[in-house]
């Protein structure tokens, strides 16, 4: 059962190809792009172009359920503002369709850059973009410990749960709103005390392995970008300066939005 | 030519700097550091799953389980700097791994070194509490600039602020409650041993 829901996962995509700085690269300029562009033209593009990047992943259930989530927020805070507009005349006007229009293109931007990172990232992937973006050991140390310590803390977790089960606790979004510190006591402390003991262990062992502030951060080998990597930068630098040309020469509106 | 030797020993003083700089912290404080790390950003993204999302009870809850856990990290590596260093290791992994927002990552970084001052000036003044004070900084400015940020995304339709001013400050209660909870954690960790200062 469980081979067959891994395997349903598709590893095979395009995006699983390309090398995890340069979707960092990609996540950070779309993001510091959407916040800076205040167009809508310009906005559509870079929404399009992202959503294209996103489908790339393959996950089409995952998608749906995201945006479904986001749309849900976007709802809550569109009805939230127009009753302000309602209650406070003076802000009627920024709840225009053309004003509302660009603050949810840009989270939909930020979120279509953002899901390929987190659904592509396999761990040792991830330990090796660490490795080869040759980062201080101060840094590089703590983020591995980060990156390794995610499986024994799900494995901690589940164990907590199983031990609140015996002990007769039902922890759910009910009894967490009844019982705010009941839960909190029940989960944090158990969970505060397994920390500062893994960190115990995992410290002397990285001490009795000779490690300190001053070791190297990986053993160096320099990753060449492939030609796919060269791909997804050229074409997100190309997509960012239509952006950036239509901010500038077309900046007024198009279509039913005008 | 003289200017160019000067250059070079700049360059070599500042990295010396920065190596005995980097010298304070060993091996066991920053697997310290990347533990904390992630059981803040997991058991937050836990009890966000627990409370159902939106619920206003869960966002405090949040909050406070991650002031406690800060101020318990901040009480077992004394060293300068370990805020900004948190900061930075938290924020690539949380970048990497669950596709955080870019643009929090300066804020929270100014808003670490701003900390960072603050802990060294009351340290400097031999007032107690250097920890709740840094870390109610931290809180304040994170809080603060994620409106602004906020505010940069819905600049064209403000009154969408109405949503997130109110989160924003449940989450602000949480943290001040956090600086409760963790003043009575180090206690009970202090009696039992695990913290010394």
């Amino acid at each position: 059962m469980r081979v067959s829901s891994v395997s349903s996962i598709p590893t095979d995509s395009p995006l699983h190809r390309l090398d995890v700085r340069v979707k960092m690269f990609i996540a950070a300029l779309a993001a510091i792009m959407t916040v800076a562009i205040s167009s809508l033209n310009a906005q559509l593009v870079l929404f399009i172009a992202s959503f294209a990047y996103l489908l790339l992943v393959r996950r089409f259930a995952l998608i749906a359920v995201s945006y479904a989530f986001c749309f849900g927020m976007m709802a809550l805070a569109a009805g939230f503002g127009f009753l302000i507009a309602h209650l406070i005349p003076m802000t009627a006007k920024s709840m225009q369709l053309s004003s509302l229009v660009i603050p949810f293109l840009r989270a939909f931007t930020v979120l279509n850059v953002i899901l390929p990172l987190a659904f592509t990232g396999r761990l040792q992937e991830i330990l090796s973009a660490l490795q080869s973006m040759r980062l201080p050991f101060v840094i590089y140390l703590p983020a591995a410990v980060i990156v390794r310590f995610i499986p024994t803390f799900a494995h901690d977790v589940k164990q907590i749960w199983e031990s609140l089960k015996i002990r007769g606790y039902k922890i759910n979004p009910w009894s967490c709103t009844i019982h705010p510190f009941r839960t909190m006591r029940l989960l944090f402390t158990p969970l505060l005390f397994r920390a500062l003991k893994t960190s115990d262990e995992l410290g002397i062992a990285a001490e009795l392995k000779g490690l300190h502030a001053g070791s190297r951060s990986g053993s160096g080998e320099k990753r060449p970008f492939k030609k796919t990597d060269y791909c997804g930068i050229s074409l997100t630098v190309a997509v960012c300066t239509i952006a950036l040309f239509l901010q500038i020469y077309f900046p007024a509106a198009i279509g039913v939005l005008k | 030519m003289d200017k160019g030797i000067q250059e070079r020993k700049t360059t070599s003083d500042l990295r010396q700097r920065a190596k005995r700089f980097c010298d304070g912290w060993s091996a066991r404080d920053l697997v310290l550091i990347g533990v904390f790390a992630a059981v803040a950003k997991l058991s937050t993204v836990l009890i966000a799953m627990v409370g159902g999302g939106m619920n206003p009870i869960s966002l405090l809850l949040k909050n406070i389980v991650f002031t406690t856990l800060l101020i318990v990290m901040l009480y077992k590596v004394r060293q300068p700097g370990t805020l900004c260093l948190f900061v930075i290791v938290s924020s690539l992994v949380n970048f990497l791994l669950l596709g955080s927002n870019v643009t929090l990552i300066l804020p929270m970084l100014i808003a670490a070194v701003v900390s960072e001052f603050v802990m060294a000036v009351v340290e400097k003044l031999r007032l107690p509490g250097s920890v709740y004070w840094g870390v109610a900084c931290f809180d304040l400015i994170c809080k603060f600039s994620s409106i602004g940020i906020s505010f940069l995304m819905m600049r064209e339709s403000p009154a969408l602020m109405a949503v997130v001013v109110p989160i924003v400050l449940i989450g602000y209660v949480g943290s001040l409650i956090g600086l409760w909870t963790g003043s009575q954690s180090i206690k009970e960790l202090r009696h039992a041993g695990i913290v010394r200062f």
